[in-house]
């Protein structure tokens, strides 16, 4: 008895350790990359939309967020939800949220919850409610719909500007 | 024994990816908020960043949630990818808000400021403004301001013209709050601007002593310019004489002489993901920078700006001095009847300017005759004497210096000696 008492011992330890390496490996990577948008003219002469390195970012400037994820295990991912949250210099372009086969939903309390854009409402000092402005969100979230099935990645996107002081 | 390590196994598992998300689910959703707001707190901000400025690093970390084999994960991302689960164990992603500086130099005075020949501490005001307004054009942060005067010309207010400068050393200084509207010297002893917020500005004096010498109607113009620097601690910060667009400023003397600063090197190193500065300063109304050589131009985009404002030195440009020389028929100076006054009058004018329509009169006195003929004008430049005259119904000397409305009389044709004489009744 006192044996099984020490294999079992044994044992637990033995997999709190590969649970604890088990666990930091999951199956879905996820890239975020920040974009300077700008217009150049291209061959035709046609205006068309460039992504560069952010290198010189000044007020007024449109910055182009687009997050990847990709499932790189051999199971399907489920209930996937990205959340990506928006620096406070920044404020959020109404309507340029988008990600295929999800739902987008907007957190205006630093990502504690999240809702869509009509049932989002602000205080002020007068304890007035007014409806929230995209100058208001903290953070985006994107529901996926569907199944991340192994080797699938999806993206998602957004884009926020570069607030001037006092803004 | 197999049902029991498989139990143990879901069991452990449970537990430490429970741990990792931070998040335990039987909490009470007032704990689990606390939590999430403490986990949430390195990742997002609140909005309206009242302090949006340049320098600060925009950062964000996205985070994936998903189930696999009914196991709940969370992995943060990075800017290259990342999938080891946990949190902490992703990258931000980050780039640094750039530097734009966009500020004026306006003078605060309408029109020339009058002066006395031998004043000290005259004074001239403007006002220099960090500009922030527009997007993308104007400052994103704080700045500091080095100060110094420079002569230039011309009069900015057009017509007397620019004929000579204060005496040196002319000092700057600013407006430090105590009494606003007026220079007082034991107040307003700062010679740079501190922390000069978007929006804002601040008020600074020019102030000069007058040469003796001057006399009415001189005007000298002094400009007010500006020289950005680093703002966003107390204190002088560094002088910002180039920017990372190729745009330089040109070298100065500042701070009523304290601070030299060399001309700035044009750097075009291209931009990086750290801070970067763009001057976005306009052109200057003042023809001349610190430098004051005349050869340097305040030009667009070269972290310097300008205003000029004018000192007019006070008094009339026309002075007449009258005296009188008694002519005696017996050959002395005895006024007696009959005798011979002899009237002068000198006309003296100064100052840089013309002076229009200058008609003399003179009352030709009681109990005297005026002497037909005898009316004289005299001067280094040639005068009209058609325009000299008496006029017999009103009794009095009429001396038309403007010749009919077409002449100026300037300091070249100063003075005019008029003489005339009457004869005691």
């Amino acid at each position: 008895m006192k044996n099984l008492n020490f294999i079992i011992a044994m044992l637990i330890s033995f997999l709190m350790f590969s649970a604890q390496s088990f666990a930091e490996e999951g199956n879905v990577k996820l890239t975020n990359k920040a974009f300077k948008q700008v217009i150049k003219t291209n061959d035709k002469g046609e205006k068309v939309l460039d992504y560069i390195d952010p290198a010189l970012a000044l007020p007024g400037d449109v910055i182009f967020y687009t997050t990847t994820f990709e499932n790189i295990g051999k199971e399907p991912a489920t209930k996937v939800v990205i959340n990506n949250p928006i620096h406070g210099n920044l404020k959020y372009r109404q309507g340029s949220a988008t990600g295929k086969d999800t739902e987008i939903k907007f957190s205006i309390d630093g990502g504690v919850s999240y809702d869509s854009p009509e049932k989002l409402f602000v205080t002020d000092k007068t304890g007035k409610k007014w409806a929230a402005k995209p100058e208001d969100y903290t953070a985006i979230r994107w529901i996926y719909k569907k199944q991340l099935l192994p080797g699938e990645k999806g993206t998602v996107s957004f884009r926020a500007i570069i607030r001037k002081p006092g803004e | 024994m197999r049902d029991l390590l498989k139990i143990i196994l879901e069991t452990q598992l449970h537990y430490v990816h429970r741990a990792q998300l931070l998040c335990v689910r039987k909490a009470t959703g007032f704990i689990r908020s606390i939590v999430l707001l403490i986990s949430a707190a390195g990742l997002y901000g609140l909005a309206g960043n009242v302090h949006a400025a340049a320098g600060d690093v925009i950062s964000n970390t996205a985070t994936v949630d998903y189930f696999f084999q009914a196991v709940p994960f969370t992995v943060e991302s990075s800017p290259t990818g990342n999938a080891v689960a946990g949190i902490g164990n992703g990258v931000a992603t980050t780039f640094t808000e750039d530097r734009l500086v966009n500020f004026n130099v306006v003078s605060n005075d309408a029109t020339t400021v009058v002066v006395n020949s031998g004043q000290v501490s005259a004074v001239l005001t403007f006002t220099v403004t960090n500009v922030g307004g527009a997007p993308g054009m104007g400052s994103n942060g704080p700045l500091d301001f080095l100060l110094t005067a420079v002569n230039t010309s011309p009069n900015p207010f057009g017509g007397l013209a620019d004929t000579f400068d204060p005496n040196a050393p002319m000092r700057v200084f600013v407006e430090d709050g105590t009494t606003p509207g007026t220079y007082q010297p034991a107040e307003d002893t700062a010679v740079f601007i501190d922390e000069l917020a978007p929006n804002n500005s601040r008020t600074v004096y020019v102030v000069v002593d007058i040469p003796a010498t001057v006399v009415a109607t001189e005007i000298s113009a002094v400009a007010l310019v500006a020289q950005v620097v680093e703002g966003g601690a107390a204190g002088q910060g560094a002088v910002i004489n180039s920017d990372d667009n190729g745009h330089v400023s040109p070298a100065g003397i500042y701070s009523n002489g304290a601070t030299n600063v060399a001309a700035g090197v044009v750097n075009n190193v291209a931009d990086t993901a750290g801070l970067e500065t763009i001057f976005n300063d306009p052109a200057g109304i003042q023809p001349e920078d610190a430098d004051s050589t005349g050869a340097v131009t305040d030009i667009a985009a070269n972290g310097q700006h300008s205003d000029v404002g004018a000192f007019e030195v006070s008094g009339s440009p026309v002075t007449i001095n009258k005296s009188v020389t008694v002519i005696d028929t017996f050959g002395g100076t005895d006024p007696h009847v009959g005798a011979t006054l002899r009237y002068q009058l000198d006309v003296i004018i100064v100052g840089a300017g013309g002076v229009n329509n200058l008609v003399i009169t003179d009352p030709v006195p009681a109990n005297t005759t005026y002497t037909p003929g005898s009316i004289s004008l005299s001067g280094p430049t040639p005068l009209n004497p058609v325009f000299a005259s008496f006029n017999g119904g009103l009794n009095q000397i009429e001396v038309d210096l403007s010749e009919g409305m077409t002449r100026t009389i300037t300091v070249a044709d100063s003075p005019v000696t008029i003489t005339f004489d009457v004869t005691i009744n």
